[in-house]
């Protein structure tokens, strides 16, 4: 039941990497899927069932280079997902990592956390 | 310094990111590289654009010149998509700042996907995060099919 999942990144899709006994979870890499319905709907529902059986707080790290529009739309899906959970009584943590080459690369967080109301942590890229 | 980047084919997803790989690989010292993430950001949704409503071979245009940039894709389409397309694009450039900005909270919070896994924000975007001009033209070339012409021209700063 606590077994890590680790998905592969591909040219088109990030790594995905849940770790349930620390409660880590990370996207990480390139997100422009061709079937971004289909990518994140997979994605939203490994992640809701992992945060089920949590028995430590979660943190979400975000690490991602860039992502299309239709990527957004699943983020804020995905977002709002952990935000309904969180609201339900998990502790759930968001920490987004910037791209240290891009000005605007906080833009995206910033919008997704004020529009769902969920607090997210700016991280430097290392 | 001028480059240009010019692709003539089938667009699947393996050329979309290797296209991609190659811009992100410009290197001009009068291009920030927030402001090469962006360009290429545009240049990534006409291609998704141009492959989820698209049928046949492309043409990608990418020109970097002393005045600015240029980005062009051409597709053919449905009749119904082409129409989308130009609907789309004229929508998104009257819009001001305000009400681009509810338009694309809108589409993003709307919780749903088009019928072909478009997400209605691609055009808004390109709008709301460049100052560039979009322009989308469409000419009726057999019985069901539209050659669709995007153009992003942006201005140096």
């Amino acid at each position: 039941m606590n077994t890590p999942i680790e998905i592969p990144a591909t040219t088109q899709t990030p790594l995905i990497r849940i770790e349930p006994a620390t409660g880590k979870f990370l996207m990480q890499g390139v997100c422009i899927p061709e079937d971004g319905p289909g990518f994140f709907g997979s994605i939203i529902t490994q992640y809701t069932e992992s945060i089920a059986r949590l028995n430590v707080p979660g943190v979400f790290r975000f690490d991602l280079k860039y992502f299309n529009s239709s990527s957004l739309k699943g983020l804020y899906m995905l977002l709002k997902r952990i935000d309904d959970l969180s609201n339900d009584g998990k502790d759930l943590r968001v920490e987004w990592v910037m791209d240290k080459n891009d000005e605007d690369s906080a833009g995206p967080a910033d919008m997704l956390s004020s529009m769902i109301g969920i607090p997210m942590t700016l991280v430097p890229e290392a | 310094m001028k480059s240009m980047v010019l692709f003539e084919g089938v667009l699947n997803g393996d050329v979309r990111v290797n296209l991609l790989g190659v811009l992100h690989s410009v290197k001009d010292p009068n291009i920030r590289q927030g402001e090469l993430k962006k360009l290429c950001g545009v240049a990534l949704e006409l291609l998704d654009n141009a492959q989820r409503y698209g049928s046949g071979p492309i043409a990608f245009q990418w020109n970097v010149h002393e005045e600015g940039y240029c980005i062009k894709v051409v597709n053919h389409a449905s009749k119904e998509d082409a129409n989308r397309l130009v609907s789309a694009v004229d929508e998104a450039n009257k819009l001001g700042p305000e009400e681009l900005k509810a338009k694309l909270m809108e589409e993003l919070t709307n919780g749903k996907f088009g019928d072909k896994g478009g997400a209605g924000l691609g055009l808004l975007q390109i709008v709301s995060r460049t100052k560039g001009k979009l322009k989308a033209t469409i000419h009726h070339s057999e019985e069901t099919i539209y050659r669709c012409e995007s153009t992003f021209n942006l201005k140096r700063a």
